[in-house]
């Protein structure tokens, strides 16, 4: 829920500098770049918004004041959220004493933006290596960007400049690094403190993705860690801007590769908001997105399931996973015709409806499906080589849930109540019945038992899902109807989608965490500015912090029970 | 007996070792790719050969004609040196292993062992404890920092888990008062019990030195693949790369598992009743049941490895070594206490 | 005499190993190319260029316990061989020896030799 009058009011009376603005989708603190930390310390200590959600900066492209720096923060206990706003030329004050999640939050924003934080401990780049100049969000970069290395196809190595027609590519792509480039961001990533220093990654089979860390090693001990991101940055923000929003849906596909479905429901459901259609919806779209979703969940926890029993050395336990995840696959194939990137929402409902049988499927396996977690848990849960490896490895309290912007699984475990899906309803979440496991010691054990018990949650959900829609007939629309046309076109492609202006931060529980969409419009067919806030992104900002003093085997449990996706973290 | 007689004898027995080293250790990649793939519920290797049969011929190839690289700023000489120490003293075990009764063919009184002589344990354990070279050196030439870590981890275990087996093997000894490995099988006959049903305690311990100096999980960790990609050999590539893992995973395993027979189950017995007798299914076959019998206990003892492989996690290196100290040891002090109590009473 | 056969099986693996490592290079292709023989350090630059440095190990005072228990191994094999015949006195002797030992294995647990050694060198 957004923060309330009250709330608004309130913290107008205690802070008077401040301007409050609250519409039906956000509700915002205005305040000027010198009063920024003092508001941001009061509004997180004396109102309760304790946990830090996203922070970002869109480019006005006005002459004074160019950059509006955003600041998203949610208060767990009243649950609700506020957008702190200020206006800069080009520097801000670093927040990352009050959070550490907005020093990464500042370094993206620097790499992408070039805003300078004064009094950021190491401002590095967060995906560019650190020798590339431009700042490719700004509204002034292109979309194709800065044409610099010649990079022939293989076919024109092979053939030569002879080649005609669409074998010919152009040959000037955009700067790419050299080895020299990684090696001088590699060195300023990290000060040689201990003996040596380890790359751990990108091309390792234990980093779940192309992630590169560097582990500071003395002994088997990691002294300190730093992780360089970025070998997957596909610019996903930028292209957003440059897509209707419908097109811009194949992208979210690509950010968290594992839960497309989820992503795809999120950016819909943000768009909904934003359009004001949530309530002309149709049930029968709710129920199916939701239950789709709920399958995905389960596909995407399997998968995690099983590398993380792989990253300990139980390589059963993986094959055992991807059998009952191919099952879910196969029937997800059959709904939407895709496996991986599969785009079945749209924006008013969905692609198209269930096709006969499908239901039947659905429930045989939820039906089977149980029996055989509770065999992997026989294998696992009570294993003493299981408990030794996960207990008390990778503590996190409460407090450090907060401070360092953890959603999802990854706070749950630490027995912090945070589940978009109980939160803020959206489609048919609210009006399933089922629980919200948490943890107590937030160790990757409890992560682990949680993750778990969300599957057993995601078959109770489906199992209602199942049921609804069987009393629904074939005949009830799945997609939403346009009352005026002419003011609002909703179809299938999504063509011709005119969104008023406005902004909303709307978000949805991915199995990875919270996936919050950012969307400032200004009219018309494309959004102005999209932040994405990934999940992953920051759960991966405590990795550094849990990896002090550990060895390097503990790498791969806290790693694999934070459980991050680098589609979703680089974008 | 000849010299020409115990040079063929002797060259038989040689032919037989290298048989079990290269053939059935080979062979062994398929059994295990077969086993895990059924723990697993899959079909495992099936295309080479009916059921995978030619797999382990057409991964030979495979491995034999890859490109020779050695990496820049290696060792040459350490780099080869290593999979010379891993190799050799490993398959040296197989000297001491007595595979069945004395035979009598030709005329000749033959006992199948190559290398008969009063201290055949602690010459197994000698040769058992020099593999950690092999590791170690592979670790320090091929200079990555992956090989390092993964060699270190090797000896760190091997430093543990030495002493344990040492300590768990003196039970044996003292009930059969020989440290000859055939004398100790023919004291287990003369006794006529095995001695896994007098020392419990003593078993399980080399079980689990076992698994740890061979590098099976629960305590792969020397090559960890999530964590070291695959350790020590991460620099080695082709049959170089294919001989660590034939040595440690299969030869290793297959002369220890020899070992933990001839200590605990008698070796080429059959099936023993204790105090009572044994009884031989296999009895028409005469001494040559003997052999048999020995397979099929090296055989499941190779299986119960596969199994534990195939289902545990893996530990994590101080666990390891803290185990072996903390648990292991002081149980095998203790076996060797009842195991002093318990020694006079046996006759023979 | 009993040695010969460990002799030439020690030399039947020695020649069969040099063979086993050159048969790559005999049948392999020999395709030189830039970076083939970088070592492999995730597919980056190295950020120290050798691995031969010094590299704490947490496992040292193990290292020398085991050269003490190993030695003491030793002295019990021929021990356990002659037990039977050294009746009560050989018991008892021996019980004392491995209550000194086991002495020594307390001690050493008490002062937390036996977890691993990481905070002796602090940084």
């Amino acid at each position: 829920m957004q923060a309330s009058e009250k709330t608004l009011n309130e913290i107008k009376l205690r802070i008077p500098y401040v301007e409050v603005k609250k519409d039906k989708l956000i509700s915002i603190v205005y305040v000027q770049k010198e009063l920024l930390i003092n508001t941001l310390k009061t509004i997180k200590e004396d109102f309760g918004f304790k946990l830090f959600i996203d922070h970002s900066v869109i480019d006005t492209l006005e002459a004074q004041n160019r950059f509006e720096a955003f600041y998203i923060l949610y208060n767990v206990d009243t649950k609700e959220r506020i957008v702190v706003k200020t206006k800069t030329e080009h520097s801000l004050p670093s927040i990352e004493r009050l959070w550490f999640a907005g020093k990464w939050a500042e370094r993206e924003a620097y790499d992408m933006f070039g805003i300078h934080y004064e009094g950021h401990e190491h401002l590095v780049r967060a995906f560019m290596w650190d020798t590339y100049s431009y700042f490719p969000l700004r509204k002034d970069f292109p979309l194709q960007g800065y044409e610099n290395v010649e990079l022939p196809s293989l076919n024109e190595t092979v053939f030569g400049d002879n080649l005609t027609g669409t074998m010919n590519y152009r040959r000037t792509h955009t700067y790419v690094p050299t080895l020299k480039d990684l090696e001088y961001t590699e060195k300023n990533r990290i000060k040689k403190k201990a003996q040596v220093v380890l790359n751990w990654g990108p091309l390792h089979p234990g980093t779940h993705g192309t992630m590169w860390f560097l582990f500071d090693l003395e002994g088997e001990r990691v002294v300190q860690t730093d992780v360089i991101l970025g070998q997957l940055h596909r610019g996903v923000e930028k292209l957003a801007e440059h897509e209707p929003y419908q097109q811009f849906l194949v992208y979210t596909d690509r950010m968290d590769y594992i839960s497309a479905l989820c992503s795809n429901q999120a950016w819909t459901v943000a768009v909904e908001r934003l359009l004001g259609i949530e309530d002309i919806v149709p049930l029968k779209a709710k129920y199916i997105r939701t239950m789709m979703s709920e399958l995905q969940r389960i596909n995407s926890h399997l998968l995690w399931l099983g590398t993380y029993a792989l990253d300990l050395g139980a390589l059963t336990i993986f094959l055992y996973a991807f059998k009952e995840r191919e099952k879910i696959m196969d029937i997800i194939e059959g709904i939407t015709g895709a496996r991986l990137t599969i785009s079945y929402t749209r924006i008013g409902g969905v692609r198209m409806d269930l096709p006969e049988g499908a239901l039947e499927v659905i429930e045989s396996f939820i039906k089977f499906f149980p029996k055989e977690l509770k065999d992997w848990e026989k294998i696992l849960s009570r294993n003493r080589i299981w408990l030794k490896r996960n207990k008390d490895v990778g503590v996190l309290t409460k407090e450090d849930i907060f401070f360092y912007g953890l959603t999802g699984a990854v706070a749950r475990g630490s027995g912090v109540f945070y589940d978009i899906r109980k939160l803020e309803p959206y489609d048919a979440y609210g009006m399933v019945d089922f629980d919200v496991p948490l943890g107590e010691n937030g160790d990757c054990y409890d992560r682990y038992l949680v993750r778990v018990e969300e599957m057993r949650q995601s078959v109770r959900i489906i199992e209602q899902c199942v049921q609804k829609l069987k009393t629904m007939s074939k005949n009830e629309p799945f997609m939403a109807e346009s009352q005026d046309p002419k003011k609002l076109r909703l179809t299938l492609d999504g063509i011709g989608l005119k969104v008023p202006a406005g902004e909303v931060y709307s978000s949805g529980e991915n199995p990875r965490g919270e996936l919050g969409f950012y969307i400032n419009s200004k009219g018309g067919l494309k959004p102005y500015r999209v932040k994405i806030r990934p999940g992953s992104f920051y759960n991966l900002c405590v990795y550094p912090h849990l990896m002090e003093n550990r060895y390097v085997a503990d790498a791969v449990t806290i790693l694999a029970s934070l459980d991050p996706v680098v589609g979703e973290i680089d974008r | 007996m000849s010299i020409v007689a115990l040079g063929i004898i002797i060259a038989i027995k040689v032919v037989v070792i290298l048989a079990i080293i290269l053939g059935i250790g080979a062979y062994l990649t398929l059994v295990e790719r077969k086993v895990a793939a059924h723990i697993q519920r899959r079909p495992g290797p099936m295309v080479v050969g009916w059921h995978g049969l030619l797999q382990p011929l057409a991964d030979g190839i495979k491995l034999l004609t890859k490109e020779d690289i050695l990496p820049s700023s290696a060792n040459f000489l350490l780099y080869n040196l290593a999979i010379v120490m891993a190799l050799v003293p490993a398959s040296l075990v197989f000297a001491v292993v007595p595979f069945g009764p004395e035979i009598h063919v030709f005329g000749y009184d033959i006992k199948p062992i190559l290398t008969d002589v009063n201290i055949g344990i602690i010459m197994a354990f000698a040769f058992g404890s020099l593999a950690v070279y092999g590791v170690a050196l592979s670790g320090w030439a091929s200079n990555s920092k992956y090989a390092l870590i993964g060699a270190l981890r090797k000896a760190g275990i091997i430093i543990s888990y030495e002493v344990v087996i040492t300590f768990a093997a003196l039970g044996p000894i003292m009930l059969a008062k020989s440290l000859s490995t055939y004398d100790i099988v023919m004291a287990q006959i003369h006794q006529k019990v095995w001695y896994i049903f007098l020392q419990p305690i003593s078993f399980v311990v080399f079980v689990f030195a076992l698994l740890a100096e061979t590098g099976r999980v629960p305590f792969d960790i020397q090559e960890a693949e999530a964590e070291l990609v695959t350790g020590f050999t991460v620099e080695y590539g082709g049959m170089k790369f294919g001989l660590f893992p034939l040595v440690e995973w299969y030869v290793e395993v297959l002369s220890l598992s020899s070992i933990l027979t001839v200590l605990y189950l008698g070796g080429w017995s059959p099936i023993n009743i204790p105090f009572v007798g044994f009884v031989d299914p296999f009895f028409f076959l005469g001494p040559w049941s003997g052999f048999i019998w020995f397979i099929i206990k090296v055989t499941i003892l190779f299986l119960l490895v596969l199994w534990l492989h195939w289902t545990l996690p893996r530990y994590r290196i101080d666990q390891i070594t803290t185990i072996a100290w903390k648990v292991m040891l002081p149980l095998a002090l203790f076996n060797i206490l009842i195991t002093a109590f318990i020694a006079p009473l046996l006759r023979g | 005499m009993a040695y010969i056969g460990l002799l030439s099986l020690l030399a039947v693996m020695l020649g069969l190993s040099v063979i086993l490592i050159s048969l790559n290079w005999l049948l392999g292709p020999k395709k030189k190319e830039p970076y083939k023989t970088y070592p492999y350090e995730c597919g980056v630059p190295l950020y120290d260029d050798t691995a031969q440095t010094t590299f704490h190990q947490g496992y040292y005072i193990l290292g020398l316990l085991l050269l003490l228990f190993d030695i003491e191994v030793a002295y019990l094999f021929p021990w356990a061989v002659v037990y039977n015949f050294l009746g009560v006195f050989g018991f008892i002797e021996v019980f004392l020896f491995l209550v000194i030992l086991t002495l020594g294995l307390v001690y050493a647990w008490k002062k937390e030799a036996l977890d691993w050694q990481f905070d002796l060198e602090s940084l």
